[in-house]
């Protein structure tokens, strides 16, 4: 018997259907995670005289591939990070499920671990946390349930599922799609993170949620602390998480009510967040997608009890096809929000910030993933330039520091920048010299600024 | 005429069988907004399906018809594999986002994974390889083939709609060229197990990172017609 269309209507009205451990320039940020990083900013703000070095293009195949939304760390000097993709020709892709790796500061790479795809992680991403000479970190799908893994990986390539995320659970799901990366909170000896979906919200589909916070021991017991619900609430969450004085501080992509950037639905433009470790949350700022911006997509950083981010679109210059190219916000913990600078995109300036912004003697230095001076970049949407890497002050002084060429020297950069003696770390996820279409992505250092 | 003869005669060895059967069926489609049947950002996607060919896969032509916006009425027809791999290797090579939500749910194994009790759950990791047309500039481009990964899981019937079944999704994107991008999918999807098709589909695609409010899709899907069910 074939059901009719009136019927199937009917049944979709029936509705049916811590001291973060990130110890270092940046306490709270999980970024760097380590002592290793030295706060001794050595360098003056300038613009002039900055060079980029392309450390390591990544082959790609049985080497790492696409670093993304990379923060590398460092221990005893050495960096450490993961790719999206790489280590093989896994996962369905033929570009392998995703490495983590370890390079000196002078480019030498070698692979710890490749992951393997379900029941193992696939598409690492969001950088790693050590703690006593452990690796921990997430992948974005794989595990049990494939919408993700909680991992630990040894020096020596020993690696552990320790949670796959996306158990259903009363009223919806566990976490969908770890993104932004963990911070480790010292006082209770937990990690948390964000998932880009799960959580028992709706968000306009009657499942999947609208992303989750969550906390996880080091043995992978994890816990939910706060179900995104859209609408006011905020949806959509890709950074990662601050903690500061026993408070969490995040952002979301999208929510916090308002009709504005929905592309014609109300989904808002996003919101920054706190949360109590026992789960208590609250919106302290909604983006309107004006002047303020649109879409944070990262992470906050905590710099003398003020916390600075950046919002990937929106903004007071008329760039990026007047849409605004994005900003750099400063909020009060009280909820006081500030634009202190809007991106002007390309040629002279970037476009579509996307990462944590790193501190370095109060200057705050990020990247764009496109804007900057190259010409040979142009996004789908026709935002132009293959991205910049930037330093601008509390006050909103900005300068560029470093256009993106593609080809051999990187392209898109969609990570956050590590400090560590005077030079800051980067990745790129495309461009290079690799074997991948548009280059398999950069590891990369940028002095003298 | 012997030779027209066997030039028919060899034309019908070369297929092998009988001309394929063609099943129609008509979606409106609400894209950013709900599937209506008025309004900005509705139309119907009427769907023919042939085959099988040769390897197994089904030839699927797609044709949006938007009602109150100005658009072309272009025909995008790609081959859709069991396993939900699509591939579009005739001109315009390219599928607008109601065709990039609905044709890999075409696949004849998609919901092969979906128990008798509705309430199982399992994944499809599946390739399309065109350019991603359509309304999203987010996704505009060159063809190229996108890596998809999606696990589904079966939530039981819907009440008062026996035999359709209530599938939650949730999927990842990622572009293997081009500038390798990235998105999300979540999706609600309502399947009719007795007709083998979606009825009603609802699909939140997300760039990752948001870069514009076109990085962000919403679509409705909801099944109007369907040649197969006049021979009930």
């Amino acid at each position: 018997m074939r059901t009719s269309a009136s019927t199937l209507i009917a049944a979709l009205l029936s509705g049916a259907i811590l001291a973060a451990c990130g110890a270092n320039s940046v306490l709270s940020s999980p970024t760097t995670g380590l002592a290793a990083l030295s706060r001794s900013a050595s360098g003056p703000y300038a613009s002039h005289g900055v060079t980029e070095n392309v450390l390591y293009s990544f082959a790609g195949g049985s080497d790492a591939e696409h670093p993304t939304n990379e923060a590398l760390i460092a221990v005893n000097g050495t960096l450490y990070g993961d790719t999206e993709q790489g280590g093989g020709s896994g996962c369905g892709s033929g570009d392998g499920c995703g490495t983590v790796f370890a390079m000196s500061t002078s480019g030498a790479e070698s692979l710890i671990y490749s992951f393997k795809g379900k029941p193992d992680g696939q598409y690492a991403k969001g950088g790693l946390v050590e703690r006593s000479g452990v690796f921990y970190g997430t992948t974005q799908v794989g595990g049990q349930y494939g919408y993700g893994t909680f991992f630990k990986v040894t020096t020596a390539g020993k690696e552990t599922v320790l949670h796959s995320f996306g158990a259903v659970v009363s009223g919806g799901y566990d976490g969908i799609y770890p993104y932004g990366g963990l911070i480790y909170v010292q006082a209770d000896g937990k990690f948390y993170g964000t998932t880009i979906y799960g959580g028992t919200g709706s968000c306009g589909t009657s499942g999947s949620g609208c992303g989750t916070v969550f906390s996880v021991t080091p043995s992978g017991k994890e816990t939910v602390l706060h179900n995104f619900t859209g609408g006011q609430d905020g949806e959509l969450l890709t950074g990662s998480l601050l903690y500061s004085n026993g408070k969490i501080y995040g952002t979301t992509q999208l929510g916090g009510g308002g009709s504005s950037c929905g592309n014609s639905s109300a989904v808002g433009c996003g919101t920054l967040f706190s949360l109590s470790t026992s789960g208590t949350e609250k919106v302290l700022y909604s983006f309107t997608g004006a002047s303020d911006g649109a879409f944070p997509s990262g992470g906050l950083i905590d710099v003398s009890g003020t916390l600075y981010g950046m919002a990937g679109s929106g903004g007071s210059a008329v760039g990026c096809n007047g849409g605004g190219c994005g900003t750099v916000f400063s909020l009060k913990t009280s909820g006081a929000f500030k634009a202190i600078y809007s991106f002007q995109g390309a040629p002279k300036d970037g476009a579509s910030p996307f990462g944590n912004l790193t501190d370095v003697n109060g200057v705050l230095y990020g990247t764009t993933e496109d804007g900057g001076a190259s010409s040979k970049c142009t996004t789908s949407a026709g935002i132009t330039g293959c991205g910049a890497a930037f330093g601008v002050t509390t006050s909103g002084k900005e300068k560029m520091l470093h256009s993106f060429k593609d080809g051999t020297d990187g392209a898109t950069p969609t990570g956050t920048l590590l400090y560590l003696n005077g030079i800051l770390y980067g990745t790129t996820h495309n461009g290079g010299s690799g074997s991948c279409s548009n280059g398999c992505g950069t590891a990369y250092s940028l002095s003298g600024f | 005429m012997k030779t027209i003869g066997l030039l028919l005669a060899a034309l019908v060895g070369l297929s092998g069988q009988a001309p394929a059967s063609v099943r129609h069926l008509v979606y409106q489609f609400g894209y950013n907004t709900k599937a209506a049947s008025a309004g900005q950002g509705t139309g119907t996607l009427t769907v023919d399906i042939s085959g099988p060919v040769a390897d197994g896969g089904v030839m699927v032509s797609g044709t949006d018809f938007w009602w109150n916006t100005v658009r072309p009425r272009a025909t995008n027809t790609c081959e859709v594999y069991p396993n939900g791999n699509v591939k579009c290797s005739q001109a315009p090579y390219a599928l607008s986002s109601m065709q990039l939500t609905l044709f890999p749910l075409l696949a004849r194994n998609f919901f092969k994974g979906l128990s008798p009790g509705g309430k199982s759950s399992w994944e499809r990791n599946y390739h399309v390889s065109a350019a991603i047309v359509a309304g999203a500039a987010g996704f505009a481009g060159q063809p190229s083939t996108w890596n998809c990964d999606f696990a589904l899981q079966g939530k039981g019937p819907v009440a008062n709609a026996a035999p359709l079944i209530l599938i939650t999704a949730a999927g990842t994107l990622n572009q293997q060229s081009g500038r390798s991008l990235k998105a999300t999918s979540k999706q609600s999807i309502v399947y009719d197990p007795a007709a083998k098709v979606p009825a009603i589909v609802r699909d939140i695609r997300t760039h990752i990172p948001m870069r514009s409010v076109y990085s962000n899709d919403s679509i409705e899907l909801k099944l109007m017609k369907d040649s197969n069910s006049k021979k009930s």
